[in-house]
């Protein structure tokens, strides 16, 4: 497993970390040439943290180190959270840590710290200098801190799941940037990471160690998820059809009295068939969480139609509302948030019941709840449990369970696998799949991995700021999406670098004419004009791109112009 | 620095002309008028200030980098709560009758310095794995992690609680200028004889102005918070 | 923090345990809150044999205390309910509201409050009955329990199980019964309690100056101030130890809570 090289800028042999009580790492040895991008993949708690905490020579206190580090040259640990000195702007930290590291004088070090900033296509890099870190946003604050560990030109880059937070078009575009700046300049570079997807896939990392109970295991070929039994697309009247929804919320009256509002969903719509299924594909600010909610009226509408059935939602008494309650349920991105920390799973899924089935007799009840356990594979012990005592896996179970219970015909799911990682996710979702199958369940997923959104669904919008973009069958987004930004999620969702350069624009300021524009690799002066209109490109596939029409009336082929 | 203490200076002035007008309306329909209740009140606040501002800026230095270090700090903090600056006050009046100056400084700046080194501890505390962590994984250790990080993350907290430390100091200054005898003869002073004697209009003015001495010190530690912490400035 | 490879949540023994007994455990935690408990208990008990036994400089000094705690426990208590039906009536009349009764607490809890009792114990005069410096009391203590309250009601308003009641078809009247209230009694219990070491400490600042308690009632602040003003420092230290004891244990106790309890601000 190790490389042969004798200057390995780290080798690691025999590498274990142990408390009082426990083996936390057991027995690691590997090793980093220069140039080389070493993946470490692992799900949460499988100690990546603790083992590049223990490479920087920072491992917490009582955690005992055994076994050999070997690291030549200057080693530089960029931590989870790539935090920066809050008090102090980007110039002033640069500046002392190339002063203190590298004996730089502060124009050079300052000149090279703007260079830095300028190989993440950081716009007038020099005079983001002079700004504070709260001031940045939260791409250009990772932009900052790895281009201050990259400027020291450390030997070993120890990145710890860099900006994981990130929007993922941002995110793998960020790592894409680092790796191709560590193997030109040579510095190996350790990047932890969640376990899927594979990044050697993709050409961002060279090799990959996987660690999974304290042990590194070899990577095994991953099978590629079996493609879901093509279905007959679903025909029939909508059951669900949203009508030009807008939903904004009130942001006060500016200083001349105008009422200032943030618009999040503006003016979409949506039909759906029984037993459809829906992927909402989107970003941070997109709208398709709020959309999601507004649907469930969770979220107050200011504006457009909701309608189950033929009811009307926004207008319906609560009788109405309570049926139609019964057949739209929801999955929310944190399960247990959304569970009463202070009722049992049981008292709670009871009250679901009691609320929206009010029919069933008590005994029949019980064995209800335990039933509807049992099909999201869980102990009908869970039901005396409290919140609390849940793990993410069983949460996410146990919500899904609780949607289940008053027999829904259309499951709205909010991100619902966000807090899971690695076979825990993936059980999840093959779950969820399943169970829909099964009843035949409407779906309306959203979620901003495109490969999730893609698998799940058989049909997918794309939203930008609060509007579709493009809309088609998830096997024609797959194969050969038209607008700029479907692509970008897309190759974002195998960490192949997008094509968007820059960060999105503020739902408060959004740019004139295309949302994407300024972001857009393929923008022209005409972008700026016009907001593009929604237009059928080819049967079942409608985009809102002024260079995806030009495209499609010059004839050219599905997929178009590469990014 | 200089507009940040404007801008705060500038927005502390309706509750200044607030109080000023409260006690003058008071003054003039109860007490001795409203000009000389007012001009006497005024003319107080000076000694205060000189017992208040050193406890205070002394207080929440020291503190701060006590509670950074940790050790001595910890156990000053953990004792804070034990040691209001009035209860200090009455212990040090009769036990120690020797240099009052010295020791009514003492007895506002200690409880100061416990709140501060309380709230430093909290924030490096609270720092040690984020951005001492991502400090130290940059290279940066020993003295220069102190000096110029972890200390300014702990003056910042601690400015952060200046406000609440303010008024505790006034309220505490002025039983320490009534408990203390001749060496003081501010507005607490004032405060306390003209309650003693059921003079509204003055006891009422003498609140007056120590509270706007509170109001104008918060103000004053809010700019220098915001010149500490930028991330303070904008709140 | 992340958990070290290799634990699991469930090698706790106490993972079964309900959401309150997790409540209580998180406080009995915080030593010093455990310590404010224990120290808080023997206090009461020894108020209660001091005034069965009485007698001699102890005596004395807890019979002081027995006046302290109980107009402390009174006025804080009455601080408390003002200052949660002031965050409570801010966070339901809506925004505007909220932002004109949220503004002058915010100020309030700037400006040294606690001057107010010794100077309505000037006003009131010698003769001042016990109830209206109760009253004072409990205003003073009121602004700063009333801004946790609505930061408080705020976080739990934001949670996501209260969407989930709402999508599971429970009316308003029903999630704000079984969900809301439940819920902000812990959080809501935090920010009252400090309202008690505030109403002491305003207590025995004025009953120092001799401006507090009325006369013929002898508090702790009473007894140190007249002992300072003699330079007795004998009879000084009883007092003065049970109250810096007291205020120590009750700060010990409301921090405790805060990290236990609070939804907001119990991880700063």
């Amino acid at each position: 497993m190790s490389g042969s090289g004798e200057r390995a800028p780290l080798r690691v042999e025999g590498l274990s970390l142990l408390t009082s009580r426990d083996i936390l790492l057991d027995r690691l040895s590997f090793a980093v040439e220069p140039g080389e991008v070493l993946a470490l993949s692992g799900g949460a708690g499988a100690g990546k943290t603790l083992l590049l905490r223990a490479l920087a020579g920072l491992a917490p206190k009582g955690v005992t180190v055994l076994g050999d580090i070997r690291i030549q040259g200057r080693r530089i640990l960029v931590t989870q959270d790539g935090a920066l000195d809050p008090l102090r702007p980007l110039g002033a930290q640069f500046t002392d840590l190339l002063a203190h590291q590298s004996g730089l004088d502060e124009r050079t070090a300052l000149r090279r710290a703007a260079e830095a900033l300028e190989r993440f296509q950081v716009p007038a890099a020099a005079r983001r200098l002079a700004l504070h870190p709260h001031e940045l946003g939260e791409a250009m604050r990772w932009r900052a801190a790895l281009a201050l560990a990259m400027a020291a030109q450390p030997a070993l880059l120890l990145a710890d799941a860099p900006a994981a937070a990130l929007d993922p078009t941002q995110r793998v575009r960020l790592l894409n940037d680092l790796a191709a700046w560590t193997r030109e300049a040579g510095t190996a570079l350790l990047l932890a990471g969640r376990p899927q997807p594979d990044p050697v896939h993709s050409g961002l990392a060279d090799r990959r160690l996987i660690l999974a109970q304290g042990r590194l295991e070899a990577p095994e070929e991953e099978p590629t998820p079996a493609p879901s039994p093509v279905e007959p697309a679903p025909s029939g009247p909508p059951i669900l059809s949203v009508r030009d929804l807008r939903v904004a919320f009130p942001l006060g009256r500016s200083w001349r009295g105008e009422e200032r509002w943030l618009t999040v969903v503006d003016g979409l719509s949506i039909a759906l068939a029984e037993g459809e299924t829906l992927a909402l594909l989107g970003e941070t600010g997109s709208g398709k969480s709020v959309l999601a909610r507004a649907i469930l009226r969770l979220v107050p509408p200011v504006g457009g139609q909701v309608s189950w059935l033929g009811t009307d939602l926004a207008a319906a008494p609560p009788e109405a509302m309570r049926r139609a309650r019964r057949d739209l349920q929801i999955l929310f991105p944190d399960p247990l948030a959304a569970f009463d920390p202070l009722m049992t799973i049981g008292a709670q899924l009871a009250e679901t019941l009691e609320s929206l089935r009010p029919t069933r007799s008590a005994a029949d009840q019980a064995a209800w709840l335990a039933e509807a356990l049992e099909e999201v594979g869980l102990p009908s012990a869970v039901l005396d449990l409290y919140p609390g005592s849940l793990r993410p896996a069983e949460a996410a179970r146990a919500g899904l369970a609780r949607a289940l219970l008053p027999e829904p015909r259309l499951l709205v799911c909010d991100e619902p696998a966000a807090m899971l990682d690695g076979a825990e996710r993936g059980d999840f979702l093959a779950l969820l799949r399943a169970i829909r199958r099964r009843r035949r369940l409407a779906l309306l997923y959203a979620t901003q991995d495109a490969a999730e959104g893609l698998g799940v669904a058989r049909r997918a919008l794309v939203l930008l700021l609060g509007r579709i973009v493009e809309a088609a069958d998830s096997a024609v987004l797959a194969a050969g999406a038209r607008h700029p930004y479907s692509r970008a999620l897309i190759a974002a969702a195998r960490l192949a670098r997008p094509a968007l350069h820059g960060d999105p624009p503020s739902p408060l300021r959004p740019p004139t004419g295309c949302a994407l524009r300024l972001r857009c690799p393929l923008a022209h002066d005409g972008c700026a004009q016009v907001p593009p209109s929604l237009d059928t490109v080819a049967p079942g596939h409608r985009v809102a791109c002024h260079v995806a029409h030009d495209d499609a009336q010059d004839g050219a082929q599905v997929g178009g112009r590469a990014p | 620095m200089l507009s940040l203490v404007l801008r705060r200076v500038l927005a502390a002035v309706p509750a200044l002309l607030g109080l000023a007008l409260a006690a003058a309306v008071v003054a003039a329909l109860a007490g001795p008028g409203w000009a000389p209740a007012l001009g006497a009140a005024l003319a107080a606040l000076p000694a205060t200030l000189a017992l208040v501002l050193p406890a205070l800026a002394l207080g929440t230095g020291f503190g701060a980098l006590l509670g950074v270090m940790g050790g001595v700090g910890a156990v000053l903090g953990g004792v804070g709560p034990a040691m209001p600056g009035f209860l200090l006050a009455a212990v040090f009046a009769a036990s120690l009758a020797k240099a009052p100056v010295l020791l009514g400084l003492a007895a506002l700046a200690l409880p100061a310095a416990a709140q501060a080194a309380t709230l430093a501890d909290r924030a490096r505390a609270g720092a040690e794995d984020t951005v001492l962590l991502a400090a130290r994984g940059r290279g940066m250790d020993g003295s220069a992690l102190l000096w110029r990080l972890a200390l300014p993350l702990g003056l910042s907290a601690a400015m952060g609680g200046l406000r609440s430390a303010v008024a505790g100091t006034v309220a505490a200054a002025v039983v320490v200028e009534s408990l203390f005898g001749s060496g003081f003869s501010g507005a607490g002073r004032l405060f306390v004889e003209a309650a003693r004697a059921g003079d509204t209009g003055m006891a009422v003015a003498a609140l007056a102005g120590l509270c706007g001495l509170a109001v104008l010190l918060g103000a004053l530690g809010g700019a220098l918070h915001g010149w500490i912490d930028p991330r303070a400035r904008m709140a | 923090m992340h958990e070290p490879a290799g634990t699991d949540s469930r090698t706790d023994p106490h993972w079964r345990d309900g959401p309150w007994q997790k409540a209580g455990q998180r406080l009995t935690a915080h030593r010093p809150a455990a310590a404010g408990l224990t120290v808080l208990a023997a206090l009461m008990l020894a108020v209660a044999a001091g005034l069965v036994t009485g007698g001699g400089p102890v005596g004395a000094a807890l019979a002081a205390g027995h006046q302290s705690l109980t107009f402390a426990l009174l006025a804080g208590l009455g601080g408390a309910a003002l200052g949660l039906l002031w965050g409570g009536a801010a966070v339901a009349l809506g925004e505007r509201a909220e932002r004109a009764m949220m503004a002058p607490a915010i100020a309030l809890t700037g400006l040294p409050l606690a001057l107010v009792l010794p100077l309505a114990g000037g006003l009131l005069g010698p003769g001042r009955g016990l109830a209206p410096m109760a009253v004072v009391t409990a205003l003073i203590a009121a602004p700063a329990v009333a801004v946790v309250a609505r930061d408080e009601l705020r976080a739990l308003l934001r949670r996501e199980f209260l969407s989930a009641a709402q999508a599971a078809g429970l009316t308003g009247g029903r999630r704000l019964r079984r969900h809301t209230l439940p819920n902000v009694i812990l959080p809501l219990a935090a920010a009252a309690w400090t309202a008690l070491p505030r109403a002491l400490m305003a207590e025995s600042l004025a009953s120092l100056l001799g401006l507090g308690l009325p006369e013929g009632v002898t508090g702790w602040g009473t007894a140190i101030g007249a002992a300072a003003r003699t330079g007795d420092a004998m009879a000084l230290a009883g007092p003065a130890l049970l109250l810096a004891l007291t205020l120590w244990a009750l700060h010990g106790v409301g921090d405790g809570m805060r990290l236990a309890f609070s939804t907001t601000g119990g991880r700063r």
